[in-house]
């Protein structure tokens, strides 16, 4: 039982670590291209702006784990397997992609108006504005936001385990919900707060030290 | 000498959903090189985007804006980025990278000008050393106090050697000792450097410290231009009125008939007895004669004073006067 839940958990850290990686590297551009061509951002491009706000919105209001079997031919086509906990990554990245898009669009927008327009004064073009000073001083908000993407993840990714993702949630769903023993649910359960309790923190930490305004 | 700047009916209209707003109306006007150039206004008068129109970071409806000679609406973005080094500004509310330290803060327009790092660090220390702040060059701009922040801001502004200083509000929200410390560095750079510098405030002591000329805006226009000295003794309009005496000019005639004479006799004129009196009644009186002399270190002399018609008034000053015992009589004449 005891390997059982490890092999779970490693499965479960792999899933979520490796799916918010990647939605990173799709989301975080993506939330940098939202902010920066808003009406109101440093290159303001507002057709680029509703298109790309259109397709994010349609794909975060589509329940993941909808999304996950109508992108099962999707997923078979990239990793060869619609099985396992690597097949699981495709649909969380596309799921989570565009969440992280927002959130890093809300950090940008936090940042202050006032150090743009300093900025503009000096004669920075919209390139160096958005990563010399819009990207460092969202940095702290950025943090706290992958935080909170990660900990989403990490609840989708016990979803994929219906679909045969496996995972903490697989084992939960498999153990506590086909046999009744809801003895190991719940130790499932206790291990996926302790977890999010630990990403929180070390989200938490990280920004408070990484922040120069405290 | 040849203006730095040139507006030339300026017009700056912003269209919202309650329709369109004049914010600027057709302002012209120049301001030289090596003065400091006060704009003063009440708060919505469009003296913040007055200012901005001078960098172009509000575009003008129409007319424009000549900076040494450049017609800046003419330029490419990155021709106007360029030109943007020559007229740095500083804000309200100093407009600091909050992310980085004190030095590389002053570093940033460097940076952007492509300065090499090390070179980019020695000129901001040397800055941060005429700003008085050279200690402070680890901290970040949390840990400084107002107008700690507000003069590393002036010394990022300084940082690639602009010919003109806009100081947007730049101690509105400073206390009055800060701000006369942030008013006489300001005056010093203008002086040591012969950077123009260009203040708008709604406060009319800041342009009494520092200006040589003023222009009022009154509703999106100028009200009044001229230098600080000749505005103060003698405003003309509507505007420059209401900033020189903002508690309303007091020009009602003063009438009274009756006339007291009082007599110092030494005693009392180490206290200043009508000011006291003025203020303890609340009552004006107007001085109609006065004669000191200085006799053995003893001030003794005289002066005539008229009460006002109001007779509750005229009784009240007359009681203070017999009351601290100054020898004080009604006359019938001057004399």
């Amino acid at each position: 039982m005891v390997e059982l839940i490890l092999a779970g958990l490693w499965e479960t850290l792999y899933m979520t670590l490796i799916s918010a990686g990647l939605s990173y590297v799709i989301g975080l551009p993506l939330g940098m291209i939202l902010a920066a061509t808003d009406r109101n951002g440093v290159c303001p491009l507002p057709v680029l702006n509703a298109v790309l706000g259109f397709i994010v919105n349609v794909l975060r209001s589509i329940p993941f784990l909808l999304l996950m079997i109508a992108l099962f031919g999707f997923t078979k086509f990239i990793v060869g397997t619609n099985i396992g906990s690597t097949a699981a990554i495709v649909p969380l990245v596309v799921s989570a992609a565009p969440f992280v898009a927002r959130m890093t669009e809300s950090s940008f927008k936090e940042v202050d108006p006032g150090v743009i327009e300093a900025a503009r004064s000096m004669g920075a073009p919209s390139r160096t504005i958005l990563f010399k000073v819009l990207l460092p001083e969202a940095k702290p908000s950025l943090i706290m936001g992958a935080a909170v993407s990660t900990i989403t993840i990490l609840g989708y990714s016990a979803m994929a385990g219906i679909c045969g993702g496996g995972g903490l949630g697989d084992i939960a769903i498999r153990y506590g919900y086909y046999r009744y023993d809801t003895g190991t649910m719940w130790i499932l359960i206790l291990i996926l707060v302790i977890l999010v309790q630990i990403l929180q923190e070390i989200g938490m930490k990280i920004a408070k030290i990484t922040d120069n305004r405290i | 000498m040849e203006p730095i700047i040139t507006l030339k009916n300026l017009t700056k209209q912003f269209s919202g959903k309650s329709g369109t707003v004049t914010a600027l109306n057709s302002i012209s006007l120049e301001i030289e090189k090596g003065e400091i150039f006060g704009i003063i206004g009440m708060s919505g008068a469009g003296k913040s985007t007055l200012v901005r129109c001078m960098n172009l970071l509000e575009h003008p409806t129409s007319g424009s804006v000549i900076f040494d000679g450049v017609d800046l609406a003419s330029l490419k973005s990155s021709e106007l980025n360029q030109k943007r080094r020559d007229i740095a500004m500083i804000f309200q509310q100093f407009n600091l990278l909050m992310q980085r330290n004190v030095l590389k803060n002053v570093c940033f327009p460097l940076e952007l000008a492509g300065v090499p790092k090390k070179q980019a660090e020695s000129r901001a220390r040397e800055l941060l050393e005429l700003v008085d702040l050279a200690e402070k060059e680890k901290a970040y701009p949390s840990q400084l106090s107002g107008g700690q922040k507000q003069r590393v801001a002036i010394a990022r502004a300084l940082a690639s050697d602009p010919k003109v200083l806009l100081c947007d509000e730049a101690t509105s929200a400073l206390d009055p000792k800060t701000t006369r410390a942030v008013l006489a560095l300001l005056k010093e750079i203008n002086r040591k450097l012969g950077i123009t510098i260009i203040v708008i405030t709604h406060e009319m002591s800041v342009i009494q410290h520092i200006c040589h000329r003023v222009a009022i805006i009154d509703g999106g226009s100028i009200a009044e231009m001229g230098a600080v000295g000749e505005i103060f003794s003698n405003p003309q309009s509507g505007a420059a009125k209401r900033l020189v005496y903002p508690g309303g000019e007091r020009t009602e005639k003063f009438s009274g008939k009756r006339l007291v004479r009082i007599v110092f006799d030494g005693k009392s004129s180490f206290e200043p007895v009508i000011a006291n009196m003025i203020l303890a009644c609340q009552a004006p009186v107007n001085i109609m004669f006065a004669n000191t002399q200085d006799i053995e270190g003893i001030a003794v002399g005289q002066m005539v004073i008229q009460l006002p018609e109001d007779e509750n008034q005229a009784e009240r000053l007359m009681n203070y006067l017999r009351n601290h015992a100054v020898q004080a009589e009604e006359v019938e004449e001057i004399g």
